[in-house]
């Protein structure tokens, strides 16, 4: 306790009061000598009294004096039975505060988006409430706590001990609770939290939903919605953009928060809003079941398809496009000879080409393209692709994760040719067709057998099956060969078969080689007997009388390959490639396999290794140095089946399979089929980021603000321009324009209200890019459980109790202020009082002489 | 004439209680004693009765009487705290919006601020009240800066310690019975309500400021930056408007433009040459007079190499580290490792598939660390760690895909309190803490995986020796109070070198920062620059008020004045004069 005077100056009329006592020494007044010291005694004290009284003197008392506000959260997210059990609790404190006897100072406010005050606890029974904004109402459709605690902080009284007691459910969306916190905590407020539960007639609802900022168009993109349910229970989600249903699927629900993964599939590129309903039955509240959001569909990926065989190129043409690229097939001969050629792709597949079927600055452009402009290159094999005359030391492979050649043992093998040499074959074709089959000869090693069979309506071996170490000779056999009668197939092949049953060689193939017509047999029973012996045919049909559909079945029953060639100078071309297919140095074919899984891969998702069919081939290579390895052929020796690396700013696969139904005929039927070639292609793609521009849009505090880097083509800032923007909210447009805040970065903001929508448009230099701002959905439908941390957060930050009792809220816990009483209004008192004592003395003679 | 300390009924009946009591007592009859006295006496007192009753002795009784009723009457209307000027008025709920945005800061012509005569204006309204009347202040925010009040001094302090910080104007929502104040410079004021009371502080201010000033590594070369600047003129005329571009070695730029009214001056700069540091924007004009726009800082990330020490036997990564640029590297055996002496030679350290026993004092990252004390508690080894989530927000593995890296061994940990920036809980694969140093772990030894194999692992290397340089642009931040995101830091003025008071509240360490100037918080282990400044939108608003004309018209309600202080002074002197007379027997 302390005094202070607020004046002092008029404690110099204090020693006037000597006059007083003066005088009644000298007194003419005939009173009782004691009576006239009660007279002048009472006015001596009334004017000490008026005089101290006019210095203003202050008493400064410490004590605990309360000063109460209690802020009850009436907002559409609590429970009407959690605030009716509120204000009953007020109450109760309230009551409880008064009998104590303190001179507790109580506050009455309700809250939500804003605050309004309540004379007493029962007057927040009939407090006016509207779910919007409303001029004396309680705005329920919003909970701003902040502000609701600074309106608290104002009522309360100066000179007490502040409390706040928040009775809520802690889910504020509006106001900054931290800063608010800071400045109770500057004051010296204790907050005392009290949780109120949650509205709990809602079974489930969309919590959030976070989309990508862009994603593909015709790829799924995953995406995630928050629900949160009551109970578990069954319930469908669909995804809507517009009047289209993007997908539909059916989720078990558990009870509680949690996060859904969809993937649906936007079609067209551009904005799209999407709308995300949630669907459960007996849902009673169905308002909160939605969830809005916007994001840019990037155009379709697009890829060039080149199929070295097209008319298989139905499978991978018919995966990918109902994959959601954008496909373009093209002849091997005819791709672009500049990298720039490949711009307006984001892959490349090269299915199965015959590397001598693409020019070589076509090839170095597709390697400048995958390096220095990002593009993705994949490389299915086939029967094209494989030898050293192949892809080996081309720009193609510098580019590939694996080299085109194989360190591999050549096979024991033993091959026959069964040439045609009827009338027909005059001339250059069995000339070409000879060199064929020297050059065949020349490429056998030593140890492995070769055989040449020379047929026209009859048949003879010019070189029986023998080792081919007898180069010189065989070659001196094919040399005397002469062309003579018309031809007939089957015997010859009869005799191939049953000569190659006598060899014991692991490998035995057969080239069957001819340019007429023959005539009619069993062929199949034949062919497909052989193939039964693992005896392998590939036939070669030359020039238009060829028998090409029986040549070709005779390729199929036989498990071979079936060549039709116009031009008799590709045999030798042919004879090579079989051979060394037969060989198996760079070819493996024949034995079916099923790919291992040698890391698990983004590309492989969804896809479970046991699901994954045989394939019957695939072309050898040898890995590169990180070289990623995602499938191998297993066993002691694996090969790359599917392996991938990055070159340059892009990226390359190479898939030593086909796409096709020669080695992946089972992968056809495979529903991982598509899947696999969509998820491998959509990862090695390039990636469009560094072309999309940074624009960006978001709400904040009430306005739009646009953002918008801009970068030149080399990737520099681009300054000093002034790029507009043009925002459409309900139809009505405006121009913004932009200014420059950073380098290359451009901004401005506009007002929007939450409750619009606004599409904001950029007219960029090539295309115009559009995004969206949805209207911000309403917190207060999300009816979550109290947040209690974040109440309890709130308490302990200031010193407060969270869920504390009414004793501990009443109690002041050691917290003391300082109140200063005015003293003056007392001594005024006291000197009235006693000058009117002082005026009685005068007239009532109170002592008289005589007693 | 109105009462505060009484009703007004309480006070007139306490008065008119006062007066009758006087006119009662006045009028007793004095009941003299009994005394035997001869005749002629008796005749002499009845002449000298008759005398009393002359217009003397009436004028005396008279003056007596009145005062009597002076004295009495002026005790009691001082009880009752009696004021002149407003007879009868209802005291008041008067709220004071003080607009303390930044442009109230401008100077007027006096070379006061527009913000030291709202506080003189708004002393005024606090002076014109009574003492009955209640107060409240908000700022411009619309915060309650002292609650609603009648001691009016403590409403001046408040005023005295407010500062033009707030970033807008929110004035309160009308109520009932209560008027409202606002004192402002009118700029950006759009709409007011009618029922508020304006009182404009406005005058035209020569200007010219600092609009934007901030930089971004250029796209092709994340270690070169570029600044932007932009100087603009915002007086009410043209000007010659010096511009001035600084560093910690001195002025790198400087050049007078002359700029016309709203006038901008922009200009982007290549910051390869400099150093690093503190940067500095300035703007200059003659007889400028709103000086929180005039400069603005930022910080340049050091280019200086890291000087990194590299602890491994393998040194598998010392041919990637050697291509990284600005990084300086010195490969050391760990047994040649030696914890550093207080000068240590390296500013972070790299150990790989080792530890040693005790953290060094400098930023660290271990690769397949083997258990010690001051990393967290290692509880096993799992194998073959397929997909696994990984934070593709943290700065570490910006531009990294992990989704396909392979584990074959990792080690388990208990993450405590760590934060997990690649695996979870269960299995923290990547994670960083603070203590006793700052340190990140991978829990895995780089061979045991193919993220060497990956597309991003060189963008990873580059990222963790950004990591270990530790040093990033200045944040923006708004002047008034700052919140970082840096618990428990320490706030230092990188202008003045002087510590600042900080308090961390809410998990945030809080300031206060009334200027333009770039502040480093640290937290022990963590550096962060904090350039405060204006809000680009206030910059170039000081002159744009919605007062035409600069003689803005204070509305005032008739002063009141307090009575009783002068009534007890009236009715001291009188009882001290009047118990004089009494006994000289002038009055009765």
């Amino acid at each position: 306790m302390s005094l202070s005077l607020t004046h002092s100056w008029p404690l110099l009329l204090l020693p006037a009061v000597v006059l007083l006592w003066w005088a009644r020494r000298t007194t003419l007044i005939e009173f009782h000598p004691r009576q006239i010291d009660l007279m002048v005694g009472a006015r001596v004290v009334a004017f000490i009294a008026a005089v101290l009284a006019m210095t203003q003197p202050v008493l400064y008392r410490t004590g605990s004096w309360m000063a109460v506000a209690y802020v009850l959260d009436v907002s559409q997210s609590v429970d009407p039975r959690a605030i009716e059990d509120g204000i009953g609790w007020v109450e109760d404190a309230v009551a409880q505060g008064a009998s104590q006897g303190g001179d507790e100072a109580t506050h009455l406010l309700a809250f939500g988006g804003n605050t309004v005050a309540a004379s007493e606890p029962d007057a927040f029974r009939t407090l006016r409430v509207a779910d919007g904004v409303v001029a004396g109402a309680v705005d329920r459709s919003a909970t701003d706590l902040a502000s609701a605690l600074d309106r608290a902080v104002a009522a309360l009284p100066p000179h007490h001990v502040p409390r706040v007691v928040v009775l809520s459910d802690g889910r504020d969306n509006a106001g900054d609770l931290a800063a608010a916190v800071e400045r109770l905590e500057l004051d010296g407020v204790r907050v005392y939290a009290r949780p109120a539960s949650a509205r709990r007639e809602d079974g489930a609802w969309v919590d959030q939903v976070a989309v990508p900022d862009t994603v593909r168009a015709g790829a799924p993109f995953e995406f995630d919605v928050g629900v949160f349910s009551r109970e578990a229970a069954d319930a469908t989600l669909r995804v809507t953009s517009g009047n289209l249903i993007l997908l539909t699927e059916e989720v078990r629900l558990e009870a509680g928060s949690q996060e859904i993964r969809l993937l649906p599939i936007v079609d067209d590129a551009g904005v799209v809003d999407l709308q995300i309903e949630l669907l459960v039955e007996g849902d009673p509240v169905v308002a909160n079941n939605t969830g809005r959001a916007t994001t840019v569909a990037q155009p379709k990926l697009r890829v060039l398809y080149v199929e070295g065989v097209p008319e298989r190129s139905g499978y991978l043409l018919s995966a990918l496009t109902e994959g959601g690229f954008e496909v373009e097939v093209a002849a091997p001969f005819n791709l672009p000879v500049s990298a720039l050629g490949y711009e307006r792709f984001d892959a490349v597949i090269l299915s199965d080409v015959d590397a001598r079927m693409i020019d070589q600055g076509a090839m170095i452009s597709l390697e400048s393209w995958v390096s220095l402009f990002g593009g993705g290159l994949v490389v299915v094999g086939g029967e094209s692709v494989f030898g050293e005359d192949g892809y080996q030391d081309t720009a193609v492979e510098r580019a590939m994760p694996v080299w085109f050649k194989a360190e591999r043992e050549p096979k024991d093998l033993a091959l026959v040719i069964a040439l045609d040499k009827s009338y027909s074959m005059v001339g250059d074709k069995m000339a070409m067709a000879k060199e064929a089959s020297k050059a065949a000869v020349e490429l056998l090693e030593d140890e492995q057998q070769f055989g040449l069979l020379a047929f026209d309506y009859h048949f003879y071996w010019p070189v029986p099956i023998q080792l081919a170490s007898r180069r010189e000779r065989i070659v001196e056999r094919i040399a005397s060969i002469e062309a003579s009668s018309p031809t007939n197939i089957y015997p010859a092949l009869e005799d191939v078969y049953l000569s190659l049953q006598t060899t014991d060689a692991e490998v035995k193939h057969v080239i069957l080689l001819s340019d007429g017509k023959t005539y009619e047999d069993d062929y199949e029973t034949l062919v497909t007997q052989m193939r039964e012996d693992e005896i392998t045919v590939s036939a070669v049909a030359v020039g238009d009388k060829a028998d090409r559909e029986l040549l070709s079945a005779i390729a199929e029953w036989g498990g071979g390959r079936f060549y039709f060639i116009a031009d008799p100078t590709r045999v030798p071309e042919i004879f090579v490639d079989e051979t060394q297919m037969a060989q198996g140095i760079t070819l493996e074919e024949g034995e079916p396999f099923v790919p291992q899984w040698v890391k698990p891969v983004e590309a492989l998702a969804g896809i479970e290794p046991e699901d994954m069919p045989e394939l019957s081939g695939y072309v050898r290579t040898l890995p590169k140095d990180n070289a990623e390895i995602v499938l191998d052929s297993g066993g002691d020796e694996p090969d790359p089946i599917l392996a991938r690396w990055q070159y340059g700013l892009g990226r390359s696969v190479f898939f030593a399979s086909d796409a096709k139904n020669r080695w992946a005929a089972e992968w056809l039927e495979w529903d991982g089929f598509a899947k696999l070639w969509t998820q491998l292609i959509r990862e090695t793609a390039r990636t469009d980021d560094f072309r999309e521009p940074e624009f960006t849009v978001r709400r904040e505090d009430g306005l739009a603000r646009v953002s918008l880097a801009l970068l030149d083509d080399r990737g520099r800032f681009r300054n000093a321009e002034r790029p507009a923007v043009t925002v459409d909210v309900g139809g009505e447009e405006r121009e913004l324009s932009l200014h420059q805040v950073a380098p290359g970065l451009y901004e401005a903001s506009t007002p929007l209200a939450a409750e619009e929508e606004a599409s904001v448009r950029w007219n960029g230099d090539d295309a115009p890019f559009e995004r969206h701002l949805l209207p911000a959905p309403n917190a207060e439908d999300r009816y979550l459980p109290p947040d209690t941390a974040r109440l309890r957060w709130l308490a302990e930050a200031t010193g407060g109790i969270f869920d504390p009792s009414v004793e501990r809220l009443l109690d002041p816990a050691g917290q003391t202020v300082v109140r200063p009483t005015r003293l003056w209004p007392l001594l005024a008192a006291l000197a009235l009082a006693l000058y009117l004592v002082n005026m009685l003395l005068r007239r009532v003679r109170v002592i008289r002489t005589d007693s | 004439m109105t009462f505060l300390g009484l009703s007004q009924t309480m006070g007139w009946l306490l008065a008119a209680g006062t007066a009758t009591a006087i006119l009662v007592i006045f009028f007793l009859r004095i009941q003299h004693r009994r005394a035997l006295v001869s005749s002629s006496i008796l005749w002499e007192r009845v002449l000298e009765r008759k005398k009393r009753r002359s217009l003397i002795e009436w004028l005396r009784r008279l003056l007596s009487l009145l005062i009597a009723l002076a004295i009495g009457l002026a005790l009691a209307l001082a009880f009752g705290e009696v004021e002149l000027g407003r007879a009868g008025r209802e005291p008041r709920d008067v709220r004071l919006v003080v607009d303390n945005r930044p442009t109230m800061a401008a100077l007027m012509s006096d070379g006061r601020s527009r913000l030291d005569h709202a506080m003189d204006r708004a002393g005024e309204l606090l002076a014109g009240g009574s003492s009955a009347d209640r107060f409240t202040v908000y700022d411009a925010a619309g915060i309650v800066v002292a609650a609603a009040t009648r001691d009016r001094d403590a409403v001046r302090e408040v005023l005295a310690e407010m500062r033009p910080t707030a970033r807008s104007l929110v004035l309160p929502l009308a109520e009932d019975g209560s008027e409202t104040w606002l004192l402002t410079d009118g700029v950006g004021a759009a709409e007011v309500p009618a029922d508020v009371r304006v009182v404009g502080l406005y005058e035209p201010v020569v200007n010219a400021g600092v609009t934007a000033f901030e930089i971004r590594p250029q796209p092709t070369d994340p270690y070169r930056y570029e600044a932007f600047l932009e100087v603009g003129n915002f007086s009410i005329d043209a000007r010659a408007v010096t511009i001035t571009l600084r560093d910690g070695a001195g002025v790198q730029f400087r050049r007078v433009v002359d700029l016309e009214p709203g006038g901008l001056y922009r200009n982007t700069f290549d910051l390869g040459p400099l150093d690093g540091g503190e940067l500095r924007a300035e703007a200059a004009v003659e007889g400028d007079g709103y000086a929180l726009d005039d400069r603005a800082h930022v910080w340049l990330p050091r280019t200086a190499p890291v000087r990194l020490a590299y602890v491994s036997v393998a040194r598998g990564l010392e041919s990637l580290l050697r291509s990284v640029p600005h990084l300086e590297l010195s490969v050391i055996d760990p047994s040649e490792y030696a914890s550093p002496a207080a000068e240590d030679p390296f500013d972070a350290y790299l150990f790989e598939g080792w530890a040693p026993p005790e953290s060094p004092s400098r930023p660290v990252v271990l690769l397949g660390p083997p258990p010690v004390d001051w990393l967290p508690a290692h509880l096993g080894v799992a194998e073959a760690v397929g997909v696994f989530p990984f934070d593709t927000a943290a700065p570490l593995l910006r531009h990294v895909d992990l989704h396909d890296v392979a584990i074959a061994r990792a080690r388990v940990v208990d993450p405590l309190d760590a934060a997990i920036l690649a695996g979870d809980a269960d299995l923290p694969l990547i994670l960083s803490g603070l203590r006793p140093t700052r340190w990140l772990v991978f829990n895995f030894a780089i061979a045991d995986t193919d993220l060497a194999q990956s597309v991003g692992f060189p963008i990873l290397v580059s990222n963790l020796v950004e990591w270990l340089r530790g040093d990033a642009p200045a944040r923006s931040v708004n002047l008034g109070t700052v919140a970082i995101d840096l618990p428990g830091a320490s706030v230092r003025d990188l202008s003045t070198g002087s510590a600042v008071d900080a308090r961390t509240v809410g998990g945030r360490t809080v300031f206060r920062a009334d200027a333009p100037a770039l502040y480093l918080a640290t937290d022990g282990t963590r550096r962060m620059h904090y350039a405060v400044r204006l809000d680009g939108s206030e910059r170039s608003m000081v002159n744009a008020s919605i007062f035409e004309s600069p003689d803005a018209q204070l509305e005032s309600p008739a002063a009141a004045r307090s009575l009783w202080p002068l009534l007890l002074g009236v009715a001291a002197v009188l009882l001290l004069a009047e118990g004089l007379t009494y006994h000289r027997r002038i009055t009765v």
